[in-house]
């Protein structure tokens, strides 16, 4: 019967002594996962943009993740970046943060752009930031080739940007070979299109010039990706 | 005797205000199915969403007026502007003037195109605001042959202050693009 005792003593202070040494080795795994995110991560990809003379002009913006105090800021050591450059940096470590569902509350990000202007200005950036950060927050690359335009709001819906054709001309300068461009914003490239039918006692036709959504790709030989949404792109642009 | 009297004039005065308010709900009904097609006689069969030539949805553009830098389109008690450049401007102003000058501008040969071939101009309709682009349909017709073409809505105001065609414009345009001009006077 003492053995017994004994014995079942043993048993249990084993399994707890088992319990905390498996408890350790997951408190420690999760601190090595914290490592990856604690060191510093960079990540850069192309960016296009039309200058003040209406030209495309390719540049590059870097994310650098970096142990902090939840702070987002756009370096403008070389240039001077608006209200809507800002805005969408803030909104692409938002979106970052929500796909990725990794707090930033003890990271910093910083965003650096880099063009060939003094100044940028609007929201275009923003799709590119906001991949650039998933990326680096999950500690995974940017595809080759991969040029995007796009501003993002805060719950990740893509909207339309100006001078997209400029900037796809630009994007195949660069080297593009997937274009990733907001749904529905391929203006520059309209087809005539007549239709005609009876009504009545009535021939009624119709001429309507509709978007040629293959145009920009027969145009400068590159696959335009559109989308609406962050999340129908991600597993195009990020491996 | 006295009681059924009352009761009959009773029922007579509450018919009557019955048919007062009949009429002109129906008045008011009325006004508004007028206003659905701008040609009764064409596709008057197609109920207003499948009509081609529906204005649901649509306001008549009571004043054009031309500014240095673009052109002001008054409805009721809104007013939308619209940014175009100067040859469009100078057209419509031309066209407004009712003045053609040494050479005709491209909309002065359309009118003449138009009129040789016995087309004549339904109505223009400025249908969207699309990044940053207005969007246009004009429709003609010739004998029963009707086309709706899709055009730049400064070509259409150009050609409409020419024809004396009506021009409408979209409520939704009114109301995101629209300045209240009422409340300021």
């Amino acid at each position: 019967m003492l053995n017994k005792n004994i014995l079942l003593g043993f048993i249990i202070i084993l399994s707890v002594l088992l319990g905390i040494g498996a408890g350790s080795l997951l408190f420690q795994n999760k601190e090595v996962k914290d490592n990856i995110i604690s060191g510093q991560i960079t990540r850069t990809v192309p960016i296009v943009g039309v200058t003040s003379e209406g030209m495309g002009v390719v540049g590059l913006m870097t994310v650098e993740v970096k142990p902090g105090s939840g702070l987002v800021l756009v370096n403008i050591n070389e240039l001077l970046a608006d209200y809507e450059s800002q805005l969408s940096a803030r909104n692409a470590a938002l979106i970052a943060q929500n796909i990725t569902k990794k707090s930033l509350y003890n990271k910093d990000i910083i965003y650096k752009l880099e063009v060939n202007a003094s100044v940028v200005s609007g929201p275009s950036a923003g799709l590119a930031m906001a991949i650039a950060t998933i990326a680096a927050l999950e500690d995974k690359t940017i595809k080759d080739g991969v040029f995007m335009t796009g501003a993002v709001s805060s719950e990740g819906k893509i909207t339309g940007v100006g001078g997209i054709d400029k900037k796809a001309e630009a994007a195949k300068s660069g080297g593009a070979k997937i274009f990733v461009i907001p749904k529905g914003n391929h203006i520059g490239n309209y087809e005539r299109n007549k239709n005609c039918k009876t009504i009545d006692d009535f021939e009624y036709c119709e001429i309507l010039y509709l978007p040629d959504e293959n145009g920009l790709s027969k145009l400068y030989n590159i696959t335009i990706l559109e989308a609406g949404d962050i999340t129908e792109v991600l597993s195009e642009v990020i491996e | 005797m006295k009681n059924l009297n009352k009761i009959v004039m009773a029922v007579l005065i509450v018919v009557i205000i019955i048919n007062i308010f009949m009429i002109f709900s129906n008045y008011f009904i009325l006004s508004k199915i007028k206003n659905i097609n701008v040609d009764n006689n064409i596709f008057g069969s197609l109920n207003v969403s499948d009509n081609p030539l529906s204005i649901s949805g649509f306001s008549k553009v009571d004043e054009i007026t031309v500014e240095k830098d673009g052109i002001n389109l008054k409805i009721g008690c809104s007013s939308v502007k619209l940014v175009s450049h100067e040859y469009q401007l100078y057209s419509i102003e031309r066209g407004l003037k009712g003045v053609i000058d040494i050479r005709p501008m491209i909309h002065d040969n359309i009118v003449d195109i138009f009129e040789n071939y016995n087309i004549t101009v339904i109505m223009a309709k400025i249908t969207e605001l699309r990044q940053d682009a207005y969007f246009g349909n004009l429709y003609l017709r010739q004998d029963n042959k009707i086309l709706n073409i899709d055009a730049k809505p400064t070509d259409l105001i150009a050609l409409s202050v020419r024809f004396k065609n009506p021009l409408y414009i979209s409520d939704s345009i009114i109301k995101s693009n629209g300045v209240n001009i009422c409340s300021k006077e």
